[in-house]
């Protein structure tokens, strides 16, 4: 990566065959049974050989490569979201007013991710953020308040880092 | 996006590559332009200025863009070739009358000084064959040239031969003192 950033030709073969799968499975994982994975990893592809020549030579060539590829998956991932936000209730209310399978589909998906971030939390977090918790009866409000506060965050932590 | 074989892949990734190194290459006007403009305007010879203004902005983007480390021996070359330029710039700002055998040479002398330098920082630092430094030395011989063209043509040939003479003196040195 480095000889092709100086503009050494011959490199480019080697750089296309070596960072083409690893990129391909990548995002794949990223987008886990996303069917445009592999449209996206083309597209990030030909941004990093586009922006290559603009590349720190002292730096570390794979993580630069991956970083545009985080940066390609959580655009992404940005666009739908805003896509989802204006098209809400187009798309997840059927006509006679149900939620729709894709809906259902993700709730389900969302329930699932939400199980999984609180089983990494300890028992006392899970505790005050669950409801019919009766952990806040023997503290002061201003202090069950605090505690929730910091759960909650931990809970964003966790969610990012399994989800974003 | 449709879905591409790997072969056209290749194809588009290889033409992204090949448009943003030019697109990097290109940045160099950023410079050179303003440097052309600031000659023309403290020598008053706009064509001249103007000509081998636009000589060096497209071997500058040439090399940068086609050659192996070339943004690197562009970068040493202007740099090392602004030394003679700004002596010629002086000449030409402050001396209401000089000889013009005096003229050639500062600006054959100040030449010879950045052709040194051009050769050397290429070949120190990028441990580099003939064509980074033939370019380096070909680009601070065009900086040279652009501000001493308005000075005249003599002068001009004069600082680019003072380049081209300081490096290949340079070449011939050890590498590494």
């Amino acid at each position: 990566m480095v000889r092709l950033a100086e503009g050494d030709r011959g490199a480019f073969d080697a750089v296309f065959a070596g960072l083409w799968p690893e990129l391909l499975v990548f995002v794949r994982s990223a987008m886990a049974g996303d069917p445009e994975a592999e449209d996206l990893a083309q597209q990030t592809l030909q941004k990093i050989f586009f922006r290559i020549s603009e590349f720190d030579t002292s730096r570390d060539g794979v993580a630069w490569a991956f970083g545009i590829a985080i940066y390609e998956v959580r655009t992404l991932r940005r666009k739908r979201q805003r896509r989802k936000e204006v098209r809400a209730d187009s798309v997840t209310a059927t006509a006679d007013g149900r939620p729709s399978p894709e809906a259902l589909l993700i709730e389900t998906d969302l329930r699932r991710a939400l199980t999984e971030s609180l089983g990494e939390l300890t028992n006392i977090d899970r505790a005050v953020l669950l409801p019919g918790d009766t952990t806040g009866a023997d503290v002061a409000p201003a202090a069950w308040r605090k505690r929730r506060q910091r759960a909650l965050e931990r809970l964003r932590t966790v969610w990012r880092n399994r989800n974003a | 996006m449709p879905e591409m074989p790997v072969a056209l892949l290749r194809v588009h990734a290889k033409r992204s590559f090949e448009t943003g190194r030019l697109l990097v290459a290109a940045r160099v006007g950023i410079v050179v332009v303003p440097l052309g403009a600031i000659c023309a305007r403290e020598t008053g010879a706009y064509a001249r200025c103007t000509v081998v203004a636009a000589l060096l902005v497209t071997m500058a983007i040439v090399v940068r863009w086609r050659q192996w480390r070339g943004i690197r021996a562009v970068d040493a070359g202007l740099l090392t070739g602004i030394i003679p330029m700004a002596a010629a710039l002086l000449l030409c700002r402050f001396a209401t009358e000089w000889p013009a055998r005096a003229a050639l040479g500062i600006c054959a002398g100040t030449g010879f000084v950045a052709g040194m330098l051009a050769a050397r920082s290429t070949l120190a630092v990028l441990n580099a064959e003939w064509p980074e430094w033939a370019s380096a030395s070909l680009v601070a011989g065009l900086t040279a040239a652009l501000g001493c063209v308005g000075i005249g043509f003599g002068t001009a040939v004069g600082a680019a031969i003072g380049v081209a003479t300081g490096t290949v003196v340079a070449t011939q040195l050890p590498r590494h003192v």
